[in-house]
């Protein structure tokens, strides 16, 4: 199997998202099954084509550099899981 | 006859008229959701007091004669992945459950100013992930034909509301079919215009290169109606475009005659309904009957449209999404203990399963050791899918097949099998790698009694040559009303 149990937790790792053991396994044979199903791709002779990132040509918009923001600090504050004293609150990052 | 039935452009001609108040249409709107919603479950937020006095700040500008849009004093229901100010906007997702936004879409705003009264918002597939609008924290909308089948998705709410009357128009999101396959299996409108020509500012990105905004309506004449007002620059999205084509609703009428229309084999082979079949192609002879001309074509790329799709599109997610870490908004975990539980416990939480599964997907495709062999493989098919269109365009005006291999399927029939769900975009998803614009149109309905619906494609920017011929098969094989007179007849 090219995704087993061991893969996923390397990618959900990866990705900073747990996954309960009792899903560990399903996702293995989901993404095998999907994987598997991709590789046709690798059969695909796509010789010297260049990859495609974008559909439109994309280049710099440039702007003066005037502030236009509306203050929405108190809205934006609003949605976060905890705060004080107008900060973002988080588990210590620094060991005591 | 109830107001709801009619569509936009009847009733923007009664309220013009003087003939019906936008409160009273409002109310019986509103009053229409209340009855009917909790079968369909297409909203998911309602916003009636708010609506109320949209509608009556409407009645005043057309009152008044300030504001003639079209759009001014019509109800509509957007879909919950675009943000609108001081509504709550969840991707259908626990992590966003709670998520009030500080500012709105540039969609939703550009409307909300030409004098649209917002109803509410509608259900989705999590992040736009999905085609059955089932995966939902708020459970599956059902399609209003029929409640034992799925309205499609992801935006399955979106074409849902529309087909029950519950709002004159709504907005939807398309990364790889999710206007056009929901407008197919509810037999609406629904256009995916070409990349860059609606704002994506404010719209929940799930994979960047891709996702586009566009409206589901009750038929030809209202699509264009919502395009003339949603097109615009905007400085707040660098990939939008200057649109300099004049009124989507100017050439509805010019017909089809002398327009070649190919029909690429890979659209029409065995994995295709036969009822489909049979639909899309006497459609397409009806068209033939008016003078436009139709000839088989080949687009040999299409076979590895899904593969290069959900690759692509599931390495932009697993990016876009790194965003939700529980800190500044969004779900947090109660359990964790330090900052990379934080993060780790709250996506875990916070994501539903095929969220999660895609997450996945795009980080393995482009971890180290699979980037070529996998992402930059698909990013080289989407060039030759480009190519291939960009070669039939220049034979034929349009490119014309069906928009999905079935009718709507029943709630839960595909739910286990994500891979079996995947493969079914195959007719949408290559519009998406190229950037092209694609438009839906009911054309008939199956042995079920369920709506099909016929998919045009356009080179960029030929939103107006779509809806001509849409409009033309509309008056050929009947609209909206017509198709659902004769199915609940």
């Amino acid at each position: 199997m090219a995704t087993d149990v061991e893969t996923i937790k390397k990618i959900a790792q990866l990705s900073a998202l747990s996954i309960n053991e009792s899903e560990l396994e399903g996702f293995a044979k989901d993404l095998d099954m999907i994987i598997g199903y991709m590789e046709q791709l690798s059969k695909l002779d796509t010789g010297d084509v260049k990859p495609m990132e974008h559909v439109l040509p994309l280049h710099n918009v440039l702007r003066e550099d005037v502030p236009t923001h509306v203050n929405r600090r108190e809205e934006l504050m609003n949605n976060a899981p905890e705060t004080a004293n107008e900060c973002f609150m988080v588990p210590s990052v620094v060991d005591a | 006859m109830k107001l709801r039935e009619l569509t936009l452009k009847e009733t923007h001609d009664l309220l013009k008229a003087g003939e019906i108040g936008v409160v009273e249409l409002t109310r019986e709107y509103l009053d229409a959701i209340h009855e009917n919603n909790p079968s369909i479950n297409c909203y998911v937020t309602l916003c009636e007091n708010e609506a109320l006095n949209q509608a009556e700040e409407a009645q005043k500008r057309l009152s008044s004669g300030e504001e003639n849009s079209a759009l001014c004093g019509i109800p509509m229901g957007i879909k919950d992945n675009m943000c609108t100010y001081g509504v709550r906007t969840t991707c259908a997702s626990k992590m966003l459950e709670n998520f009030i936004p500080p500012y709105s879409s540039t969609a939703v705003d550009r409307l909300l100013k030409k004098g649209a009264v917002m109803l509410g918002k509608l259900n989705m597939d999590e992040f736009a992930m999905g085609s059955s609008t089932e995966n939902t924290i708020f459970g599956p909308t059902r399609n209003p034909w029929n409640t034992e089948y799925v309205a499609g998705g992801s935006s399955g709410g979106s074409a849902a509301a529309v087909a029950a009357n519950l709002a004159g128009f709504t907005l939807g999101s398309d990364t790889g079919g999710s206007i056009r396959q929901p407008a197919a299996f509810c037999g609406v409108v629904g256009l995916k215009p070409t990349y860059g020509l609606v704002s994506r500012y404010g719209l929940v990105a799930f994979a960047s290169s891709l996702d586009q905004i566009g409206p589901l309506t009750k038929d030809v004449t209202d699509c264009a109606l919502v395009m003339d007002e949603v097109v615009a620059h905007d400085p707040m999205d660098s990939t939008s475009v200057v649109w300099e084509n004049g009124s989507f609703t100017e050439d509805l009428e010019k017909g089809v005659k002398g327009l070649s229309l190919g029909l690429p084999a890979e659209f029409f082979d065995s994995a295709l309904d036969d009822g489909v079949r049979k639909a899309i192609l006497k459609t397409i002879k009806l068209l033939e009957d008016q003078c436009a001309s139709a000839q088989e074509t080949a687009l040999p790329g299409i076979k590895h449209a899904v593969p290069a799709y959900y690759l692509i599109s599931s390495s932009e997610a697993s990016a876009n999404l790194a965003r939700y870490d529980g800190i500044r908004y969004g779900h947090r975990s109660k359990a964790a203990k330090n900052i990379d539980e934080v993060y780790r416990l709250s996506r875990g939480e916070g994501f539903g399963r095929e969220v999660k599964r895609r997450i996945l997907l795009g980080t393995y495709a482009l971890s180290s050791g699979y980037h070529d062999e996998l992402y930059n493989k698909a990013l080289k098919v989407r060039r030759i899918i480009a190519n291939e269109f960009a070669r039939a365009f220049e034979q034929f005006d349009v490119i014309i097949g069906p928009a999905y291999p079935t009718t709507a399927f029943k709630l839960g029939e595909k739910l286990e099998d994500p891979l079996k769900m995947y493969l079914s975009d195959i007719y949408t998803a290559g519009v998406n790698l190229a950037g092209l614009p694609g438009l839906v149109v009911p054309c008939g309905l199956d042995d079920k009694n369920m709506p099909i619906g016929i998919q045009l494609i356009g080179k960029p920017f030929s939103e107006k040559l779509l809806l001509r011929i849409g409009y033309a098969i509309e008056k050929a094989v009947g609209s909206f009303k017509a198709l659902k007179n004769e199915g609940r007849a």
